[in-house]
């Protein structure tokens, strides 16, 4: 019962950080989202029995590809902010 | 027309669901059962986890078209770097802006690097019996070298310099000549002789450990180092 529970709140809040990531206007907001959605993934595989796919999701689906965004993100406001000024 | 993209999108959601729904419903059960004959192969594999047995030795040209495939994306990921950062004179001058130099962040890398390179060697000899292996401890060593290059810390150029080109290639590299090696000795592609299967793939995932962590770390670290117009 308690793990139904668990996995109805995974599988919610997995649609609400897509959703979020996807429709989030500033793009900052948007990727802290990915990441979040990135690791209710990892625990998603768990849930799964697949440990081994939550360990690279974790490692590179939430952690690298999150700071190559936000590495992306930072480089796209300091061009912007150049432009301005 | 927005109210119009949102009904395409609607109605290319609800078609998507009902073929998924259909393809489910509508599955056949296969005649074998891949994790019955998998768990009757592990003893010859030379290791005990499933997993890895599946990715080095029952699909291994899998894993090496996949390494071949990481290799290339750091390629191309080098070559679209723009040449006029590469070869800066002061690459610190504009890499100020894109790090946090704080005393916590600086102190806490230093302490991370022991610990992070212990868990990345973990996770790569846990993966011969339990979940691990090559692909997350190279993540792991890919994500201290982000640490340490956002802390402020350089790393190098990562496009002019030698050594980071040879230990990008040594994972395809090795595993490709452990491959092709097996040739010589009248057997198939990737067919090891079972008596050195299980050190034959501990070496391979030790040198793809290290490529992968480079590799991944690349694509980082060649990402285009912002242009300051202000300096």
């Amino acid at each position: 019962m308690l793990t139904l529970l668990f996995d109805v709140l995974l599988g919610l809040g997995l649609v609400v950080a897509a959703l979020g990531a996807l429709w989030s206007r500033d793009l900052f907001r948007a990727v802290v989202l990915f990441i979040v959605f990135g690791l209710l993934v990892a625990l998603a595989w768990i849930r799964l029995q697949a440990p081994d796919v939550a360990l690279a999701e974790a490692a590179i689906g939430a952690g690298l590809t999150g700071a190559l965004l936000l590495d992306a993100v930072g480089h796209l406001r300091r061009t912007s902010r150049t432009e301005d000024s | 027309m927005n109210r119009r993209r949102v009904f395409t999108s609607v109605a290319l959601s609800v078609g998507l669901a009902v073929m998924l729904g259909g393809a489910v419903l509508t599955r056949t059960v296969p005649p074998f059962d891949l994790a019955v004959d998998l768990a009757k192969g592990i003893p010859q594999s030379g290791v005990t986890h499933p997993i890895t047995a599946v990715l080095l030795q029952f699909r291994s040209y899998d894993t090496l078209l996949e390494i071949a495939v990481l290799l290339v994306a750091v390629v191309v990921a080098l070559a679209l770097r723009d040449p006029q950062g590469a070869h800066s004179a002061a690459p610190e001058s504009v890499m100020v802006d894109s790090v946090i130099t704080t005393p916590v962040l600086a102190s806490l890398t230093l302490m991370l690097l022991p610990l992070m390179i212990m868990t990345a060697v973990y996770l790569l000899w846990a993966g011969a019996f339990q979940p691990g292996g090559a692909f997350q401890a190279g993540a792991v060593l890919a994500a201290l070298g982000i640490l340490w290059r956002v802390s402020g810390r350089r790393i190098g150029p990562f496009a002019t310099n030698r050594w980071q080109h040879v230990a990008l290639l040594s994972g395809f590299a090795a595993f490709l000549a452990a491959a092709t090696s097996t040739l010589l000795f009248g057997r198939p592609l990737l067919a090891w002789p079972f008596s050195y299967a299980g050190l034959i793939i501990v070496a391979i995932e030790t040198v793809l450990t290290v490529s992968i962590g480079i590799s991944l770390l690349g694509l980082f670290a060649s990402a285009p180092e912002p242009v300051d117009k202000r300096a």
